[in-house]
């Protein structure tokens, strides 16, 4: 057993030797293998990420191009509308009753331009209150079941079906007996 | 060692006193999670009634009306014994911010399409034991597995990528959001936050700007009219959104117009509200909060028992830093700038996710890489400063472009390579040059030469030069890039940005004068080519065109140079079509090849060098 220790620790002896080797000169062939397609692997996932972080750089700038050239073919088309104000203002002191129809013409040609993006107004009057679609301003007695809107103080709008604004609303409750 | 498990996405969390928000690592890159209403940032606002819980705008909707079931800033209970009776139950603090943090979670599932089971969220710095406890109570309570609870601040401080940085470093996070104030001290060493002091005030905030700018419209709109827009749940909530805008336009504008048509109206009519808001005006409105923003910076760096020469970047947090004078007091206060290039409202919970990113195991320090400060690039004709990697590419990169000689003949060129952002090459700063020699000789714009730049994971530069006629290649590596302070870097993007203008100037200068030369070359050429098919008459008129192109060049406007380039080119274009016709009549399809051949020539020169000196 003794021997045996002693050859063990030998062994051991030998074997840390041979770790240090390994660790100051990597001599063995497969080692250098090794680290060279290590080093070349992360260089290719490195390069890759970079990659990666680069494409989605020029993504970036590239949406925020879009933005702004979705911007503009809207803009465009809301300048008619502009003009229109322009020619009801100047009118609006010698004609008082046609500019009102004017103006109300002009709100339609908006309503309609917006709808054809995707624009819809949120029902409210009468409708019982939802908090994804209203936010309440002021709750009032009334015979009418409790949480009806009573009245609108400012329209809210849908886009593509999501909440754009959100409709400002008076609602109802109940009455004190 | 650890293996990623890919079950379920670690999110990174803001919660927020008035706000929260969720961020999660994409491609190696923290992204703000937009919740289920389209928007960046959620009100930190739970309702709370017969048993339907909502969260954010939606409970807000309903807070004016059924304020005994709304819960707000429940961020300042955390940590207490306090309770939150709704309908007769009482509620824990834990359980009214796991109600937002679970509303985060669905948001982030949503958004990710699939489970999230991880989170990292943050807390102020300030926050003890038990209101730390309290917070990680809550993310269980949502169903998240909280890996860790961080410092506000120091998510901060992970989002600007502060623990890239090898020295050590004190940090100021100036942090003003729209309901509080916290000023934090941090000290980074070896990659590891350590909090140094903290001061600030809890009741705080962009809020109270906002309430300011109403009462002084409110203000002048009774002393004009007599009526009290207060009383007016309408009028104030219009009020209240034009107070913001304001606010918020006056961060960029020096005056604005606070319009509201049809506010109110009284027995003589519609009122509407049509005020000028300056921005001087603006800072005496404000000047008492400005001054109650002083003393939490005074006593956070005597707590940390440093002056503010020993800060060595002050970072801002919360969308109040917008403001100029904001960080105006800052700069007067410390002495440098805040770094704002995170956006404010943005930054703790993108930190968050860097966090929760580290935890989880995506983000390997192999694949934490660098950017280029300054992008780099190359001197071409008439020495202007042309980019082949822009600045903030991340590296390793890889880019190359193909360019030609200047001048007939020429049989060298040199490629001068430098950093910078100006547009003329002698205002950057050179790194290199080398020559590639024994090019063939051939008419200018015939050779081709890519130039490839290879930027390494080090920041090293190899540059390279290759013939393609001949194979023949030249390169040089350049280990200096990196080498720019900071300040210098940064004093380096300032210069090109006051030079903007002027440089654009030269730079439009010198393309047309480029332009000019190319275009009177080829002319020429075309013109001795076929010299045999040109009348007299054509070739004076050619002639003139070609010294008119010359005067305006000498003369040096760009403008000009180019109208005279486009007339040129007009009676170029005649004898062209004369050409062709001629050879259509002829069907002599070789000379028609030859045309079209030199006109390819011309597409492939990208830019060319200036000649070899």
């Amino acid at each position: 057993m003794v021997k045996d220790k002693e050859n063990d620790s030998e062994v051991k002896q030998v074997e840390a030797e041979q770790e240090q080797k390994q660790q100051t000169m990597p001599e063995c062939h497969n080692c250098t293998i090794k680290d060279q397609t290590i080093a070349e692997l992360t260089e290719l996932v490195q390069r890759t990420q970079a990659n990666l972080e680069n494409y989605r750089k020029q993504m970036e700038k590239r949406i925020e191009e879009i933005q702004q050239t979705a911007a503009r073919s809207i803009i465009i088309q809301l300048l008619p509308a502009l003009d229109n104000l322009d020619l009801a203002l100047r009118s609006a002191a010698a004609h008082p009753e046609e500019f009102i129809k004017g103006v109300a013409m002009i709100q339609s040609q908006l309503q309609v331009m917006l709808e054809q993006q995707g624009v819809q107004p949120i029902m409210t009057t009468n409708q019982k209150f939802d908090p994804h679609l209203h936010e309440a301003l002021l709750k009032e007695e009334s015979a009418l079941p409790e949480n009806t809107i009573l009245e609108e103080f400012q329209k809210g709008y849908l886009l593509h079906g999501r909440v754009l604004r959100h409709a400002r609303v008076k609602i109802s409750k109940k009455e004190k007996k | 060692m650890t293996t990623k498990t890919t079950s379920g996405t670690t999110i990174g969390i803001d919660l927020g006193t008035t706000f929260s928000a969720v961020a999660v690592m994409e491609g190696g890159k923290p992204t703000i999670i937009s919740n289920a209403e389209g928007t960046r940032t959620t009100p930190s606002v739970v309702h709370l009634h017969e048993k339907e819980v909502t969260v954010g705008q939606v409970a807000r909707n309903q807070a004016i009306v059924d304020p005994s079931h709304t819960i707000r800033s429940i961020k300042r209970k955390m940590g207490t014994n306090e309770k939150i009776e709704i309908d007769g139950k009482d509620y824990t603090p834990e359980e009214i911010s796991a109600m937002i943090l679970q509303k985060l979670k669905t948001d982030a599932e949503a958004y990710l399409g699939q489970p999230v089971k991880n989170a990292v969220i943050t807390v102020p710095a300030y926050f003890n034991d038990s209101q730390r406890q309290a917070t990680k109570n809550a993310g269980e309570i949502a169903g998240l597995n909280v890996l860790r609870i961080i410092n506000e601040p120091t998510a901060a401080a992970l989002a600007y990528g502060l623990d890239k940085q090898n020295n050590d470093h004190t940090i100021l996070v100036f942090d003003f959001g729209g309901g509080t104030f916290d000023v934090s001290i941090l000290e980074l060493g070896q990659g590891v936050f350590e909090v140094k002091s903290t001061s600030g005030d809890n009741f705080l905030g962009g809020d109270d700007i906002d309430q300011l700018i109403m009462d002084y419209i409110a203000d002048i709109f009774k002393k004009s009219t007599g009526i009290n827009l207060h009383n007016d749940a309408t009028a104030v909530q219009r009020l209240k959104e034009a107070a913001e805008k304001a606010k918020i336009e006056l961060s960029t504008k020096t005056k604005v117009e606070i319009s509201i048509p049809f506010i109110t109206a009284d027995k003589n009519g519609p009122k509407h509200i049509k005020e000028e808001l300056t921005r001087a005006k603006f800072e005496s409105l404000i000047a008492d909060i400005l001054r109650r923003l002083e003393t939490p910076v005074k006593n956070a760096l005597r707590d940390a028992n440093l002056n503010k020469d020993q800060i060595h970047r002050v970072l801002f947090v919360g969308g109040s830093t917008r403001i100029p004078s904001v960080q105006e007091l800052v700069k007067r206060l410390l002495g440098k700038e805040g770094d704002k290039s995170v956006n404010p409202d943005e930054a703790v919970a993108l930190g968050a996710a860097v966090q929760a990113g580290v935890l989880s195991g995506e983000v390997k320090d192999v694949l934490l890489l660098d950017v280029t400060p300054l992008s780099l690039g190359i001197e071409t004709l008439g020495g202007v400063f042309t980019k082949l990697i822009e600045r903030n590419t991340t590296i390793p990169t890889k880019k190359s472009q193909i360019f030609s000689t200047a001048a007939d003949n020429q049989t060298a060129v040199t490629i001068r390579v430098a950093q910078g952002e100006r547009s003329m090459f002698a205002d950057n700063k050179v790194l290199g040059q080398f020559d590639l020699v024994g090019i063939p000789p051939a008419p200018r714009g015939i050779p081709q030469v890519e130039v490839a730049f290879d930027i390494d994971t080090n920041g090293i530069v190899h540059v390279s030069a290759k013939d393609l006629g001949t194979g023949k290649e030249h390169k040089i590596k350049i280990t200096g890039s990196g080498s720019l302070s900071k300040d210098e870097i940064e004093r380096m993007r300032e210069e090109a940005k006051n030079n903007e203008a002027d440089d654009a100037k030269r730079r439009a200068k010198i393309d047309a004068e480029n332009n000019a030369d190319s275009v009177v070359y080829q002319t020429r050429k075309v013109l001795e080519e076929f010299k045999d098919k040109v009348d007299e008459s054509t070739k004076k008129k050619i002639e003139s065109k070609i010294k008119e192109v010359e005067d305006a060049r000498s003369a040096g406007d760009p403008d000009d140079i180019n109208r005279k380039i486009d007339e040129l080119n007009k009676v170029v274009q005649e004898i062209g079509t004369k050409v062709y016709q001629e050879a259509a009549a002829k069907q002599q399809a070789s000379d028609k090849g030859k045309n079209e051949d030199s006109n390819d020539k011309d597409n492939v020169v990208d830019a060319e060098f200036k000649e070899k000196k």
